[in-house]
Formats: C-alpha cells, structure tokens, sequence
C-alpha cells in the first residue's frame, strides 16, 4: 500500500486556486523531489498531508488515513518556517520531541549537533541558518515511515548541505520514504528516486529519476530548467 | 499527552508569571515595612509600584490566555504543535487547564499580598472575629457548607473556562478567513458575546411569562436551605455556565479538527 495517496486534491486561497486535482502515490522506501518554482503549491500539498492545511476539495491518506494523531505518529515533518520556541535551549527542544515521540533516536540527535557544531545554547541566540539545522537535526532524528522535508536545504551553507543530504541518505531505511521540495535541484538530484514536477498547482510530471534521463537524454536539473523557462 | 502537554505548557508560562509573583509579593512587604517605619513618601511610591504591578499581572493573564492560543496553535509554533501525535482534546484542554490554574494562581496571590499590606494588628483581631463567626456558621450546618462551597468553586471554574474557551473558540474561528484574522477573532467575540445576552435575556422573559419568576421570589433567600432562592440561583448557573463551555469547546474543536488553516 502507498504510504501517501492524494486523490483529486485541491486546495483554494479564497478564489485562488494553490493546487487543482492533485492524484499522486508515493510508495514506500522512495526518495521523491516535489519539485517547482516559488509558488507552485509545493508547501500547501506538503501542508495538507501534516493536517496543517483542510483540503478544499480531495483528500490525502498518510498509510491509509486521513492526517490524525495516528498518521502524525508516523509522519516526520519539516516545515519551511522557523517553528521553535525561542526561549527553549537546544537541550529543552530535545527532551520536548523525546517526550512526545516515540520513534525519536536520541543518541542520533546528539551525535547530528555534535557533528554540526551545535552548541546547547538558548534558541533565540542561535542564527538563523543554525536554527534550520536543529529543526532538520530533530525532524531527521525520528524513525518516521514518512519524511515530508518542505525546503530543507533552501537556508543553509553548502557544507552543511552536503551533511543534511548525506544525513537523509544515511537514514535511508528501506521502508522509510522521503517527500521533499525543494527549486535548488542540482543538489539534490543524486538523492532522488522520483521525481513530481508542480506547476501552478497542477502535476505535470511524475516519474522515476531515470526513466526521465533516459526518455529525455538530459538531467534532472536542465528538464526543469526547459519545463519552468520563464 | 495531556499531563506531558500541560508541563510544556507550564513551563513557557511560568517563566512569564513566577518573576512577577514574586515581586508582587516582595513589593508588598516592603510596603508594610515602609508602612511600619512611617516613611511616607517611599511609602506612596511603593503603593503606586504595586497597584501598577497588579494591573500588570491582570492584564497580563488576559493577554497570556489570548498569545499563548495563538501562537502556540495557530502561528509559526503551530507547526509543531499541531503535527503532533496528540489528540485536538490533549491540545485544547491543556492550554485552558494551565491558564485557569494560573488565573486563581495569580487572585490567590493578590489576595495575599493585600492581606500583607493590610496587615495590622486590628485587622487581625477583626479576621479573627470574622473567622470565628464563620466557624460557628460552618459548625451549625457543616454539610451544606461543603457543598455551598463546592457549588461556588465549581461556578468559578466553570465562569473563568466560559470566558477562556470563548477567546479560544474566537481565535479558531478566524481560521475561516484568510485575511486580517486579528479583526475577524475581535468582531466574533463581540457577535458571540452579544448573542448570549440576548440567548440570557430572552431565557429570561420565557421563565417570566412560565411564572417561574413569580415562584422564586416566594422562596426564601437563607444560606443553609436547599430549596432557597440563592441554592437554585447557583445551581441554575452553573447549568448555564457549563452548556456554554461545552458549546465553546466543542466549536473550538471542531474548528481545530477539521478547519485548521495555518498560513
């Protein structure tokens, strides 16, 4: 069964529509980039399947549910906006999703902050790019069935770009799957699975990663590049 | 959940509330200090701090309830609040446990630190006075008086949880809108509050033409009678009071549960 199922999902902004008729399956153990410029309903799709956003019309199924404390059990999300408490200290955000997740790996947490130089500070001392990586430190610590990662690379250098990719890889579990958006597509691409092109709240792509290269005989990167040409 | 969403919940408020407790007390015994040397125009300022203090500390508990729901459910700390693995229930009723244990937290503190600055030695022997005349009171009928006090602990409960669910309900009910969610939440509660005046107002005159109004006035107004007029008062209230909060709770429910629309 596909770990995430959306069938005719649209959701409206008032009279705008974000997405129109979304039908998509992500089946588990695949890394998928949602990929589309700014605007495109990347977020408001990720939204709708965490249970943040109500749908308009449609629904998403997280492992055959509609999003409840069942599918959030199961679903690890980063959201591209900074979430935290600023007053927390990184030690206190830790306790926090060890108290409220079971799936948390501590010892995973730990060694990510070591290993990005994370100190135990109070969050609202931390720059802006630091408090990215400790939500990403957090979200990717969870032995989730679902990762939907919303930007995930989009604020931080590129050295720890390289770690967040090596770390979304050295999670790798097979029965794991990753949904992540993202437009800086060259990074990413040699992590990727499958990819959904949005455009302007609609699929107009969905495949595996290399049938594209081999029925367009180009990357990743340069079909998006043809597809989204302003 | 709830027990694990209610120490957070604390926490973040604490931080907040014990400083200001404890200068709030603190300052109140300075000023009985100042008092006793009769040193009157520290005396006058400190009278100021505290009185600013208090209105500090009144507003404050207003404003918390309000921020604490908002922000913490329906603004950037709603992403992670609300992809929890914890039922809309867990969520809902530790935000108005926490705030209501605050609110008699911070009236049981006021009344301490007046009784501080107040505290003279004929203002105990009066409190000892009065004490005794309640004891004697309690002594002639000491079932009614448990009861008579839980029936008046329970209306105050159920009053401060009416008034914070409706604050709760107003803000969820700003999800409905996309723009300028502030002033939506602002003219909800005022539509709200109005219509259950009217709802009051109109239940009111219904008992009146029933001549339910003509059979209370010839009930006795006597503490310890059951079938007296402040016993069903009370026990009328707190009927009314608890069908609004679970009028309120369950729309503010129902919103989190199936309108939730974080921007």
């Amino acid at each position: 069964m596909a770990i995430l199922e959306c069938k005719g999902l649209t959701k409206k902004y008032g009279k705008k529509e974000a997405l129109r008729q979304i039908d998509l399956q992500v089946e588990p153990g695949r890394i998928v980039g949602l990929l589309g410029p700014n605007g495109s309903g990347k977020s408001t799709l990720l939204k709708i399947c965490t249970g943040l956003l109500t749908p308009t019309k449609g629904a998403a199924h997280i492992d055959g549910r509609k999003p409840d404390s069942k599918t959030k059990a199961i679903v690890s999300y980063l959201p591209e906006v900074p979430y935290l408490n600023d007053w927390m200290k990184v030690s206190d955000i830790v306790a926090f999703f060890r108290d409220f997740y079971s799936d948390f790996n501590l010892t995973k947490a730990l060694d990510m902050l070591r290993n990005l130089s994370i100190e135990n500070q109070v969050l609202k001392t931390l720059s802006k790019g630091t408090k990215e990586k400790v939500q990403l430190v957090l979200v990717m610590a969870r032995e989730a069935k679902l990762y939907l990662l919303d930007e995930p690379i989009g604020g931080v250098d590129p050295a720890a770009r390289d770690y967040i990719l090596n770390t979304i890889i050295r999670n790798y579990n097979p029965e794991a799957s990753v949904v992540l958006s993202t437009h800086l597509i060259t990074d990413i691409e040699q992590v990727l699975d499958d990819v959904i092109f949005l455009k302007e709240g609609e699929i107009v792509l969905d495949c595996p990663v290399d049938e594209l290269r081999e029925s367009k005989g180009m990357s990743v990167d340069a079909y998006f590049r043809e597809v989204f040409k302003c | 959940m709830l027990t694990k969403l209610m120490k957070y919940e604390f926490k973040a408020t604490s931080r907040v509330f014990l400083p200001l407790l404890a200068a709030l007390i603190l300052l109140s015994i300075v000023n009985r200090l100042l008092n006793a040397i009769g040193q009157t125009t520290p005396m006058a300022i400190g009278t100021a701090a505290t009185v600013a203090l208090i209105v500090c500390i009144i507003v404050l508990t207003l404003v918390m309830s309000i921020q604490r729901f908002r922000q913490n459910f329906l603004s950037n700390e709603g992403y992670l609040m609300m992809t929890l693995p914890v039922s809309t229930d867990s969520l809902i009723l530790s935000k108005l446990f926490v705030s209501v244990i605050w609110i008699l937290a911070n009236m049981l503190s006021l009344v301490v630190a007046v009784m501080i600055m107040i505290s003279y030695e004929y203002t105990f022997r009066e409190a000892l006075q009065i004490l005794q005349r309640l004891g004697s009171l309690i002594a002639e009928n000491p079932g009614y008086f448990t009861a008579y006090t839980l029936e008046i602990i329970l209306l105050i409960i159920l009053c401060l949880s009416s008034g914070i669910l409706l604050l709760y309900l107003c803000l969820s009910l700003s999800m409905l809108v996309n723009k300028r969610r502030g002033l939506f939440a602002f003219a909800a509660f005022f539509v709200i509050s109005s219509a259950l005046q009217i709802a009051a107002a109109f239940a009111n005159s219904i008992a009146a033409a029933l001549g339910v109004t003509g059979y209370l006035r010839n009930l006795r107004l006597e503490l310890w009678n059951p079938y007296s007029i402040s016993q069903l008062f009370i026990l009328i209230s707190i009927a009314a009071q608890a069908f609004v909060c679970l009028l309120f709770y369950f729309s503010t429910r129902f919103m989190l549960k199936n309108k939730l629309n974080l921007q």
